[in-house]
């Protein structure tokens, strides 16, 4: 054991996150913001107790919002999500995927954007349509799947584009990424619905947005506006559908298994933390973070534990 | 003129094509920016290259462009320049990729090219016959599919390539990325960020790179410019001595790149002003005394004659209150 994962281990004794249950919780907050994966479910499976947690929250006439910085499904689409899984007693409107919150972060902080290149899928496209926002993703003309160099310079710039804003997108080529630098260049609002580098997978892992932010970042030397976790735009987003404010924020706690996106939402944010190990972040993690960072709980499961 | 900044570490010299010539014998030029842009010839730099050659100085042009083929440059040389310049002077990132794979991994038995033609063709040209990629650039991500089928049935190539790729798409991503993290060695052609193409910059090797190395958390090893690979591939192909380094020099217009290039390699290097990085870039690394710096710059590569330079000598102050008042400016030639 090495000098500084002692130092680190002594830095965690005085400052341990209590562990706590859902029930301790339930006791002194109203609202609980759920991460998905690696909370509620792994890929194609539900978590142990998740169902359970939600089932008694309701009960207790607890708020409930799920937060994901996937920008591929809907509201709907994140119901069909829980649903197809197991889950019962999910609600729509607890739904906010970083497509809901992109969408309204738009419609709330730029009402000037009318109409977006979007890179990004059905669902991203659906939730922009929803509040009002033109999607276009033109085809940029390929021969044999390549794209032709020559015909860089002829691409036009849609001044009727506000912004481009950029998702998941499995469908995504190197055309598109052309037309989307383009915009970026001339000056159109760059956002991106979260900077998440890949998601694990039992045998390796699922390239992310944050990859492709990355081409285009490097591509047009641009940085853009980041909507998802750990930004607060997820928190602004739910506070004003739940109708709360800052005085309700000590009622507040985020649950996640991400120190970088989950807990760090809550530290931007103000609001309490839990750090669950049944995703991404382990225990011996906690020794490897500054202090700032810890959550002010940790949870091993979402065992209700009365 | 000779520009002494303070801090002094660097200087720049201006300087004329002619001069040049007096002090190095061995000319690596870069192309875009240099000798043409697009399709069309910056201006004199077919003259340059002809008083080069007609000199009895060695021309190579190293180019971190890996789309084309050597072919297609000797050609495209013909046709822009009308000159000659015969494909064993061509050191275009995909030959040295290729060159560096052969010398370094010979048994490999199967790469995977995110890239162009031109890299699969060199590769070839090594005698490497399971190059594949090329077709996937007409595949669909499908998630059940990949996971079950693709990367099971594939197998994990020893060698990963990542380079300008005009089919890059998520399905390539998605599999190189997961063919590094199972051990396939990650090398990089270039990592030009993205390449001028007039009023615009167009994606380039750099911006594929930086998404792979951030899914695979791996940094590649990067042949092309600034690495010093080509120079090791020019100096071991052409059997040139060590000592004669000296008689080196780089051409080129992009400074992190092509200067830095010079600067690891141990050779001088020579800024011309018809690309990417400014007089006023050169001069503010210079201050900086970086690696990034030039230690001679040329207006553009057929630069005969001197610049006169000019000095400011006298001012005169506006002598009334008024609304509108001159300034006279006295330059000395």
């Amino acid at each position: 054991v090495s000098t500084q994962s002692t130092w680190g281990f002594i830095m965690i004794m005085e400052k341990m996150p209590k562990e706590a249950n859902i029930s301790e919780l339930a006791k002194k907050y109203d609202y609980f913001l759920f991460d998905c994966d690696g909370v509620m479910y792994e890929g194609s499976h539900a978590l142990p107790h998740a169902q359970e947690c939600i089932s008694y929250l309701h009960k207790e006439k607890k708020g409930i919002g799920f937060i994901s910085n996937t920008s591929s499904r809907s509201r709907e689409d994140g119901v069909e999500k829980f649903t197809s899984l197991g889950f019962t007693d999910i609600a729509i409107e607890d739904m906010y995927f970083s497509s809901v919150i992109t969408a309204q972060y738009l419609k709330h902080n730029h009402p000037a954007v009318k109409k977006v290149y979007l890179l990004g899928m059905a669902g991203f496209a659906f939730e922009l349509e929803r509040v009002g926002i033109k999607c276009v993703r033109n085809e940029i003309p390929t021969t044999g799947h390549l794209f032709d160099p020559e015909t860089f310079n002829s691409l036009k710039v849609d001044d009727t584009i506000d912004a481009v804003v950029v998702g998941i997108d499995t469908t995504i080529n190197y055309a598109q990424l052309c037309y989307a630098s383009i915009l970026i260049q001339s000056g159109k609002l760059f956002i991106v619905s979260n900077d998440d580098v890949y998601d694990k997978r039992p045998y390796g892992v699922f390239p992310a947005n944050g990859c492709m932010v990355e081409t285009l970042k490097v591509a047009s030397g641009q940085t853009p506006i980041l909507v998802g976790k750990p930004n607060p735009a997820p928190v602004e987003v739910y506070m004003r559908e739940k109708h709360l404010t800052e005085k309700d924020k000590p009622k507040m706690i985020i649950i996640g298994d991400r120190i970088d996106t989950d807990i760090m939402l809550g530290k931007n944010t103000n609001i309490d933390t839990a750090l669950v190990f049944t995703g991404v972040a382990s225990l011996s993690d906690l020794g490897k973070i500054p202090s700032t960072q810890l959550p002010t709980y940790i949870m091993k499961s979402m065992k209700i534990q009365l | 003129y000779q520009r002494r900044v303070h801090g002094d570490i660097k200087m720049i010299k201006e300087c004329t094509l002619p001069e040049l010539m007096k002090s190095y014998d061995y000319f690596i030029l870069d192309a875009d920016g240099v000798i043409w842009e697009g399709s069309k010839e910056i201006g004199d730099a077919s003259k340059a290259i002809k008083f080069m050659l007609d000199n009895h100085k060695q021309v190579f042009i190293a180019t971190n462009n890996s789309h084309k083929s050597r072919v297609d440059f000797v050609k495209k040389a013909q046709t822009v320049l009308q000159i000659d310049l015969p494909s064993e002077c061509w050191y275009t990132s995909s030959k040295t990729t290729a060159s560096y794979i052969k010398t370094h991994y010979p048994a490999a038995k199967s790469i995977y090219v995110v890239g162009s033609m031109g890299v699969f063709e060199e590769l070839k040209l090594q005698g490497f016959t399971n190059v594949y990629g090329f077709e996937d650039a007409a595949k669909q991500y499908n998630d059940s599919e990949f996971w079950e089928v693709d990367l099971p049935k594939k197998g994990v190539p020893d060698i990963v390539v990542v380079g300008i790729d005009l089919g890059y798409n998520y399905y390539k991503l998605s599999y190189a990325t997961n063919c590094i993290r199972k051990g396939s060695v990650f090398i990089a052609t270039n990592r030009d960020a993205a390449i001028k193409m007039g009023k615009y910059l167009m994606p380039g090797a750099g911006s594929l790179v930086a998404a792979i190395e951030k899914a695979s958390d791996v940094t590649p090893v990067t042949i092309g410019k600034p690495s010093t690979f080509t120079l090791e591939s020019i100096m071991a192909e052409k059997s040139i001595p060590l000592e004669l380094k000296e008689r080196m020099i780089m051409i080129g217009d992009r400074m992190e790149t092509d200067m830095l290039f010079a600067s690891n390699c141990g050779i001088k290097s020579c800024m011309v002003e018809t690309g990417v990085s400014t007089k006023e870039n050169a001069i503010a690394e210079a201050k900086i005394g970086s690696k990034l710096a030039p230690n001679y710059i040329m207006s553009k590569l057929g630069s005969f004659q001197p610049i006169q330079p000019l000095s400011l000598i006298h001012i005169s102050e506006p002598t009334r209150p008024r609304l509108i008042s001159y300034a006279v400016f006295c330059l000395k030639k």
